[in-house]
Parts: structure tokens; sequence; C-alpha cells
């Protein structure tokens, strides 16, 4: 609820009506139209596309259930205008299923939903030592750091 | 996106259906038979959903074919 001081800054109706039609991106006309040509994108960008491939390989890894991924990339061509929203549901499962290729190929343990991850929430053992490698040094630097310099009540630092 | 399950399980059938069951020709029998040719209808004429599955039943075969390449 708006509280009476700051009504003032609260956007007047209609304001988003405001800005030049056509502006932005998703208020243009798609650049591809059908079910095919956004398949053969999104089939082509998750094949030759080695930054695309590598970024999606490093989401699956970190445990993002694959159709959240497929979700946040349809949403984000949407924006950029090169479909609608749609056509972007319609090729969510073609989309999906090049993850679980990707996956597969690359031995990498995947959920579809995000239900799935919940119900199956066990650490990977390569992950957990990937982690465990990475802090080893670290705790005993900040134990180190921690341990007071004096030996006894009445000492001293060193001045 | 509540609806992804059903529309993906819903894709799946389809899939699961047309790469599970090779249809045999009826007019040939024993050792002659072979797997009858497959009346798909145009991609023109298809559904959105049978456009899809078939997108997903050819990614699926390369990829049984790119596994068995790899073991």
């Amino acid at each position: 609820m708006i509280k009476p001081e700051d009504f003032l800054e609260a956007p007047i109706p209609g304001m988003s009506l405001t800005t030049e039609p056509g502006s932005v991106p998703w208020e243009q006309p798609p650049q591809l139209v059908t079910l095919q040509e956004v398949a053969d994108y999104y089939i082509n960008k998750l094949t030759e596309d080695q930054e695309a491939i590598d970024k999606t390989l490093d989401a699956i890894e970190l445990g993002v259930p694959l159709q959240s991924l497929a979700n946040g990339t349809i949403l984000f061509n949407m924006m950029k205008g090169i479909h609608t929203i749609d056509v972007g549901f319609l090729v969510m499962p073609i989309i999906v299923e090049m993850f679980i290729t990707l996956a597969e190929l690359n031995d990498i343990k995947y959920s579809i939903t995000p239900e799935d991850t919940i119900k199956g929430k066990v650490l990977d053992r390569s992950l957990v030592e990937k982690i465990v490698n990475s802090s080893e040094g670290k705790t005993e630097e900040a134990i180190q750091s921690l341990a007071p310099v004096g030996k006894g009540l009445m000492s001293k630092g060193n001045m | 996106m509540k609806n992804f399950k059903k529309y993906y399980s819903k894709i799946n059938n389809i899939v699961d259906k047309t790469m599970s069951t090779p249809k045999i020709d009826p007019v040939s029998k024993g050792i002659v038979q072979r797997p009858a040719k497959k009346e798909e209808a145009p991609v023109g004429k298809m559904t959105a959903e049978q456009q899809v599955a078939r997108y997903v039943e050819i990614i699926r075969k390369q990829k049984k074919e790119l596994l068995n390449d790899k073991a």
C-alpha cells in the first residue's frame, strides 16, 4: 500500500503507454515466425555456438533444472525480439531435449523440473571434492588469523 | 510454464509410440517382411505437437548414435 507521503512518487495511470510504440524489441514483429524456424535457430545455437554450449553445461553442472534453463533462454530471446512467447513455449521440449543430449554426452547429472531437483537433492561427489579442494588452504589461514597473538591475560602485543 | 510437465509428457508419449513400434508391412510375411513405410503427413499439415515430437525423435536418434560411437 502506498503511504500518504509517497503518493507523489507513484506511477501515473497510463504512464507505461507514454513511451514510443515499437521502441523495445518485443514490440516489433518477431524475426522468426514459424515453429520450424525457431526450432532450427535453437538447434543451430546449441550445436555450433561453443560459448553457448559451455555456459549451458556450466549451468547444468551447478544443478539448474533444465526446465528453468529453457524458460530463461526463451524469455531472453523473446525480449531480443527473435520470436514470440507462444512459439517459444511450443519449442520448449526441443530445447530441453537438446540440453539432455548435451548433458548425457558430457556425463553430467541433470534434473528436468525443479521438483525433481528437490526430490533428489544429493550433492554430486565430484562437486563436493571440488569445493573441499578449493577451500583446503583457506581454512588453515583463517584459523591462524583468528588465533590470539598473546599467551596470557597480562600479555601485551608487540609495541 | 505450469503446464510444461503435461505438455512434455504428451510429446514424450508421441515420441515413444513412434520409436518403439516398428510397423510391419501387412502384405509381406516371414523372412521377407519389412517395415512398412511411415504414413506421415507433410510438415505443413502436421499439428504443432507432431512437429515438435518429430524434432525430439530426431534429436533422440542422433543422441543414441553419438552415445554408441562414444562407447
